[in-house]
C-alpha cells in the first residue's frame, strides 16, 4: 500500500526550507494533493507551490510538481495534478538492498549515497485540470526541465505508466537515466529549488518509486477539483468543490475539527434549515464570492440579481445562511426582506408575506394608535364601524334593556368618579354624554377638543400598562363587541375616528359587563381602595380577578391632564 | 377584511425566523415601519420591542403629520415615544432624537429610562424651543460610547467622566469652559471629539491622552493642547470678528507653536480663517521637523505675504507631506502690487521640499496672483502625481490663466494638470 490512510496531512518543507501544509487524500484510488499553502514571509509566494517533497507513509516520498508549471507565478490554489513520485533512498546502506521490492532501476539509481543521481521520473499523472481525454488518446502538455548542469530536458508524459506497469516504468527510467546527466546530490529532505519562467530546475536527489495498485489513476476528464461531501437534513448526499465549501465558516470548522467530509461516507451533516435546493442557491453565491479577484461592482451586481427571488425561498435562504453562520448572505437577504417590509401598508405586507390576518381590531389600534394613525388605518377604522352598525342593525331586536343599561351607568359613573377622584369626572362625563347621544342618535353633541384629547391620553395612558395583558383576554371577546350598539360613524366629527371607535368599544363593553355581575362586582369595587388599580371582572366567560382590562380611567401620568 | 388563516399556515415563512434574523431586519427599517408590523399578525405584535435602536429623526416624523401644528405635534410625539419606550423590551443601545420638538419636559424622562437600559449612543439634537438643560441621570448612563448634542446644555458637577465614551459630537451646547476641559480630560477613551459653535469661551486647553480626532468649528478662541499624544487629524474653523489677532510682538506664530505640542499629527485641515489667524507673528527661524504630517489643507490668501511665507515654512518643516490642498481666500484686490512673483522667484527650492508630494489641490483661483505658487510646486516636487485646479466660479474666463499653466516645467515626469469641474459656488471640499 502505497498510502496508509486515506487521508494524509502533513507540514513539510517545501522549497528552499519554507514550511508548508498540504493535504493528500486518497480518492478512489486516486492520489489528491490539495489545500497547499506555503507559509512564507515574501507576499508573493503564497501559495505558490512549485515544489514540495513530501513523506508519505512506509519511507515513500513524494516530490510533486505543478503540471501547469509553465505558466509565470504566481500559481494559484490550484491541486496539483501531477505527482513525482519518488522514494527516499535509506541514507545509510548504500547497497540496494533496502528496496528489494524494486528491481533495477533502483539499483541503478542508488548506487551510492555519496553520488547519487537524480532521476526526475514521471510516474503518474493524477488528474487533469483541463478536460482532457484519458492520456491513452492524446500526448499530455509537455513537461520540462533543466537540471542544475544547465540542459533542459522535455519529456513526454506518454512515458508514465499509467497502468501500473511496472515494466514500462522500468523503460521509462531507462529513457530517463539516459536523458539526464548528473545532478548533485542535495541532503534530504530539502529541495532546492529555482524557479525561472518555464522552466523548473530540480536539483537532488530523485529516485523511482514503484507503483502500486492504488495508483492505476483513472484520469477523469472533467476539470477535477478536491471535492467535499455533504449530507442534508433529508439524507441526499451531495459534493461541492472544496473551494466552495470553505468560504463557509460553518462547514469550513467542522472540516478542520473532524477530518470528515473526504469521502461519501463520512459526509458532513448539514443543519435542519438546509434543503438541497437551498443549499446549491448558497454554493451558487459561494463560488461567486470566493474569488477573490472581483471587484465591489462586480460583487453588488450580482448580489442584487441574486437576491430576485420569491419571499418563500427568501426567507428560506435567510434561515439556512444564518444556520451556516454565513453573514454576508445573512445580511444581504435581511437587507431585502426589509426593503420589501419597508413603505407599505400592512395589507400589502402580509399579501407578500402571507402572513395570517388574526389580530382583532381592536388589537390592531392599540397601543400604538399615534404611530398607526395615518389615513389607511382611518379607513380602515371607518370600514370596521361601518361592520359595527350593520351588526348592530341585526341585534337591534335583540336590545330590549336599553333602558336599564343607562340607569345603570350613570349611577355605576357617578361612583366610580367619586372612587377614582375628581380628575375624571370630566370625562366620565363624555362618556355619559356619549351615552346621550347614542340614544338620541339624530342630534350630537359637540364635545370639546379638549376633552378628547385628554380622553385620548388618559386612554393611551391606560393602554400601556395592560397591553401585553389586554391582548389575551380580549382574544375571547371578539364576537361578542361587535354585537353591541355603536355610534356611527362620521357623527362626531371632531374626534380622531380611533378614538370614537375606542370610546364606543369601552362604553359597550361596560354596559355589558355591568350587565351581568352587577352586585357582586360593586363589592368588588368598594373593598378595593383607591391605590390598586380597579380592574372590574371579566363577564360570566372568565371568573377570577386577574384578568385586567383597563377602561377605568385613572390618574397615571399627571401630565396626560391638561 | 378577510382573514387568511389557515390552520397550520405553511406559506408564511418570514414568521418562523429565528428571533435574531428578524430583529435584524426590523433595524434595517425606519422605526416607524418597524412599530407598524406590530399589526401584522399574531407573531409579529411584539417582535419590534427588542430592537436596540430607537431612532426619532425627522425624515420619518415631520411636522407635517400633524399639519403642521407644532403644539399638536409636540402631544403626539409625545405620547408615541412614552408608547414606544413602555413598550420596549430589553437593553436600548442607540436612543436617537432629532426632531422639531419644542417642549423638553419629558425628555428628562426618557434620559432616565434610558441610562438604566444599557444605552450606549445617544443623538440629541434640538431644532426647536428653548436650550435644553441635561438631567444628572445622563451622567449615570456608565456605558454611554458616544454622545451626540445639539443645542443642549450641559453642566457637568463633580463628574468623573464617562469610561467608555469614545466620540464626543458637541454642537452649540452650553458649557463652562472648565466643564468642557474637565469632561475631555475624565473619559479615558475618547477618540474622537468635535466642537461646532460653542457658546462663546475664552479659551480652551485640551488635554487628552487619547484623543485621535479633533474638530473645531467656531469663532477664533485661544485653543491650546497639553497633551495629546495621539492626535492624527485636526480640523479647525475660526471665523474672526474683532480684528485682535493676539499678536504679541517676538512671539513664534500659533501653527508652528502648536506642531511641537502634537507628535503624531497627520492631517491638519484649517478652514475660514484659522490659517490667517495661526500664522500671525513671527515665524520660526529653526523649524520644527515633523515626520507625521502627511496631509494638509488650509484656506489661504495667496496674495499675503506673510501667509505665503508661512507655507512654504510649513513644507520645509513637514519634508513627507503627501496631499497639500490649499483654497484661495478671495480677497478684494488692493490697490498695490503685491511682489507675488518675484517673491516665488526668489525661493529656492530646499533638499526635502515636496520629496515626497503627491497631490496637489488649489481651488478657487480666481486671478494668475495663484500661478507663481504653482509654479513653484511643479518646478520642485520630484514624485508628484497630479496637481488639481479649481477655478473660482467668479472667473470670468479660464482660458488666459490655463495658457499659463500649461507653460510651467514640471520636475516630475509622471505630473497631471487636471481642471477640477466649475461648481455652481465654491464647496469646500474640506468639510464634505
Amino acid at each position: 500500500m502505497l498510502i496508509d490512510a486515506d487521508v494524509v496531512c502533513g507540514i513539510g518543507a517545501i522549497r528552499e526550507g519554507r514550511e508548508g501544509s498540504f493535504v493528500i487524500s486518497l480518492v478512489e484510488g486516486t492520489l489528491l494533493l490539495s489545500s497547499v499553502t506555503i507559509f512564507s514571509p515574501a507576499t508573493d509566494a503564497t501559495n505558490l507551490v512549485v515544489g514540495c517533497f513530501l513523506t508519505l507513509s512506509d519511507g515513500l516520498s513524494a516530490y510533486l510538481i505543478h503540471a501547469d508549471d509553465l505558466a509565470p507565478p504566481p500559481c494559484h490554489q490550484t491541486p496539483w495534478t501531477t505527482a513525482l513520485l519518488v522514494q527516499r533512498p535509506t541514507p545509510a546502506a548504500p547497497s540496494t538492498g533496502s528496496t528489494p521490492r524494486r528491481p533495477s532501476s533502483l539499483s541503478a539509481g542508488n548506487a551510492s549515497t555519496t553520488s547519487a543521481r537524480c532521476r526526475p521520473v514521471l510516474l503518474s499523472s493524477v488528474r487533469m485540470r483541463r478536460s482532457l481525454p484519458p492520456l491513452a488518446a492524446m500526448g499530455p502538455p509537455p513537461l520540462s526541465f533543466s537540471t542544475k548542469s544547465g540542459r533542459r530536458h522535455l519529456f513526454q508524459r506518454e512515458y508514465g505508466c499509467r497502468q501500473g506497469n511496472l515494466a514500462s516504468r522500468d523503460y521509462l527510467v531507462a529513457a530517463l537515466e539516459s536523458f539526464y546527466g548528473q545532478c548533485t546530490s542535495v541532503p534530504a529532505p530539502f529541495w532546492t529549488c529555482s524557479w525561472e519562467f518555464g522552466t523548473l530546475e530540480i536539483s537532488g536527489a530523485c529516485f523511482c518509486i514503484p507503483m502500486s495498485e492504488n495508483e492505476k489513476a483513472i484520469i477523469k476528464p472533467e476539470a477535477m477539483k478536491p471535492f467535499i461531501w455533504l449530507q442534508c437534513a433529508d439524507g441526499s448526499i451531495q459534493q461541492v468543490e472544496e473551494e466552495v465549501v470553505m468560504f463557509c465558516p460553518m462547514i469550513y470548522r467542522e472540516i478542520l475539527q473532524t477530518g470528515m467530509g473526504s469521502s461519501q461516507n463520512s459526509a458532513i451533516c448539514l443543519p435542519d434549515r438546509v434543503n438541497p435546493a437551498i443549499l446549491s442557491l448558497i454554493f451558487e453565491y459561494c463560488r461567486f464570492h470566493q474569488v477573490l479577484g472581483r471587484s465591489n461592482k462586480e460583487r453588488k451586481s450580482f448580489d442584487e440579481k441574486f437576491i430576485r427571488m420569491d419571499t418563500k425561498k427568501l426567507c428560506e435562504l435567510t434561515s439556512a445562511a444564518d444556520s451556516l453562520q454565513l453573514k454576508p448572505l445573512v445580511d444581504l437577504t435581511s437587507r431585502a426582506l426589509a426593503r420589501m417590509i419597508e413603505g407599505k401598508t400592512p395589507e400589502e405586507i402580509r399579501e407578500t408575506f402571507h402572513l395570517p390576518d388574526d389580530l382583532t381590531e381592536e388589537e390592531k389600534l392599540e397601543p400604538l394608535k399615534n404611530v398607526n394613525d395615518d389615513p389607511r388605518i382611518r379607513l380602515l377604522n371607518r370600514l370596521y364601524a361601518k361592520k359595527r352598525k350593520e351588526l348592530k342593525e341585526r341585534q337591534k331586536l335583540k336590545d330590549i334593556e336599553a333602558e336599564e343599561e343607562k340607569k345603570d351607568e350613570r349611577s355605576v359613573d357617578e361612583i366610580l368618579s367619586f372612587i377614582n377622584g375628581e380628575e375624571d369626572s370630566k370625562g366620565v362625563n363624555a362618556i355619559k354624554s356619549k351615552k346621550k347621544n347614542r340614544k338620541k342618535r339624530d342630534s350630537h353633541k359637540d364635545i370639546s377638543g379638549q376633552d378628547s384629547t385628554r380622553l385620548k391620553n388618559k386612554k393611551e395612558a391606560n393602554f400601556s400598562p395592560s397591553a401585553s395583558q389586554c391582548s389575551d383576554a380580549r382574544d375571547n371577546d371578539d364576537d361578542t363587541f361587535p354585537s353591541n350598539g355603536e355610534f356611527e360613524d362620521g357623527d362626531i366629527d371632531d374626534l380622531d375616528p380611533a378614538v370614537k371607535e375606542e370610546l364606543d368599544r369601552e362604553v359597550e363593553d361596560f354596559a355589558r359587563r355591568l350587565n351581568s355581575d352587577w352586585p357582586e362586582r360593586m363589592q368588588e369595587f368598594l373593598s378595593l381602595g383607591q391605590n390598586q388599580k380597579l380592574v372590574p371582572n371579566r363577564a360570566s366567560s372568565h371568573g377570577s380577578l386577574h384578568e385586567t382590562t383597563g377602561p377605568i380611567k385613572l390618574p397615571l401620568l399627571p401630565n396626560s391632564c391638561d | 377584511m378577510s382573514s387568511i388563516v389557515i390552520g397550520n399556515n405553511t406559506l408564511d415563512r418570514i414568521s418562523h425566523l429565528p428571533p435574531n434574523i428578524i430583529e435584524q431586519i426590523l433595524m434595517r427599517l425606519p422605526l416607524r415601519d418597524a412599530i407598524r408590523t406590530s399589526i401584522l399578525s399574531h407573531d409579529w405584535r411584539y417582535a419590534w420591542s427588542s430592537i436596540p435602536h430607537l431612532a426619532f429623526s425627522w425624515q420619518e416624523f415631520p411636522l407635517s403629520i400633524c399639519n403642521y401644528s407644532q403644539v399638536n405635534f409636540d402631544r403626539k410625539l409625545v405620547d408615541i415615544i412614552h408608547q414606544v419606550l413602555l413598550l420596549h423590551q430589553g437593553p436600548i443601545h442607540r436612543f436617537e432624537l432629532s426632531i422639531q420638538l419644542r417642549s423638553s419636559k419629558d425628555i428628562d424622562g426618557w434620559l432616565l429610562f434610558l441610562s438604566r437600559n444599557d444605552i450606549r449612543e445617544i443623538i440629541l439634537h434640538r431644532w426647536e424651543g428653548e436650550v435644553y438643560k441635561l438631567p444628572s441621570c445622563l451622567l449615570s448612563c456608565k456605558g454611554l460610547r458616544s454622545l451626540s448634542l445639539h443645542r443642549c446644555m450641559f453642566r457637568p458637577v463633580h463628574f468623573q467622566g464617562f469610561p467608555r465614551l469614545a466620540s464626543l459630537f458637541l454642537r452649540s451646547v452650553a458649557i463652562s469652559q472648565d466643564g468642557l476641559e474637565a469632561l475631555i480630560t475624565a473619559c479615558p477613551l475618547l477618540n474622537k471629539l468635535c466642537l461646532i459653535d460653542m457658546f462663546d469661551f475664552g479659551g480652551l486647553k485640551v488635554c487628552s491622552p487619547s484623543l485621535v480626532n479633533l474638530t473645531f468649528v467656531g469663532e477664533h478662541i485661544d485653543l491650546s493642547f497639553e497633551n495629546v499624544p495621539l492626535l492624527a487629524t485636526l480640523s479647525v474653523s475660526l471665523t474672526v470678528k474683532s480684528d485682535k489677532y493676539y499678536a504679541a510682538p517676538g512671539v513664534i506664530c500659533k501653527l508652528f507653536r502648536i506642531l511641537y505640542h502634537l507628535p503624531s499629527i497627520k492631517k491638519i485641515v484649517l478652514g475660514g480663517q484659522a490659517f490667517k489667524v495661526w500664522t500671525y507673528g513671527e515665524l520660526p527661524i529653526q523649524l520644527p521637523c515633523t515626520y507625521q504630517l502627511k496631509h494638509f489643507h488650509a484656506t489661504v490668501n495667496f496674495k499675503d505675504m506673510q501667509e505665503m511665507f508661512a507655507i512654504v515654512s510649513l513644507c520645509r518643516s513637514c519634508p513627507l507631506l503627501v496631499t497639500l490642498e490649499l483654497e484661495a481666500r478671495f480677497v478684494m484686490p488692493a490697490n498695490h502690487e503685491t511682489p507675488v512673483e518675484k517673491f516665488w522667484n526668489s525661493q529656492q527650492s530646499f533638499d526635502c521640499l515636496f520629496s515626497q508630494l503627491k497631490i496637489l489641490e488649489i481651488t478657487g483661483v480666481s486671478c494668475i496672483l495663484e500661478l507663481p505658487f504653482l509654479k513653484f510646486v511643479l518646478a520642485n516636487a520630484p514624485v508628484l502625481e497630479t496637481a488639481y485646479i479649481g477655478f473660482d466660479y467668479r472667473l470670468k474666463t479660464e482660458l488666459d490663466i490655463t495658457r499659463e499653466m500649461i507653460k510651467f516645467r514640471r520636475l516630475s515626469p509622471a505630473a497631471e494638470i487636471k481642471i477640477l469641474k466649475r461648481k455652481f459656488r465654491n464647496a469646500s471640499s474640506m468639510w464634505a
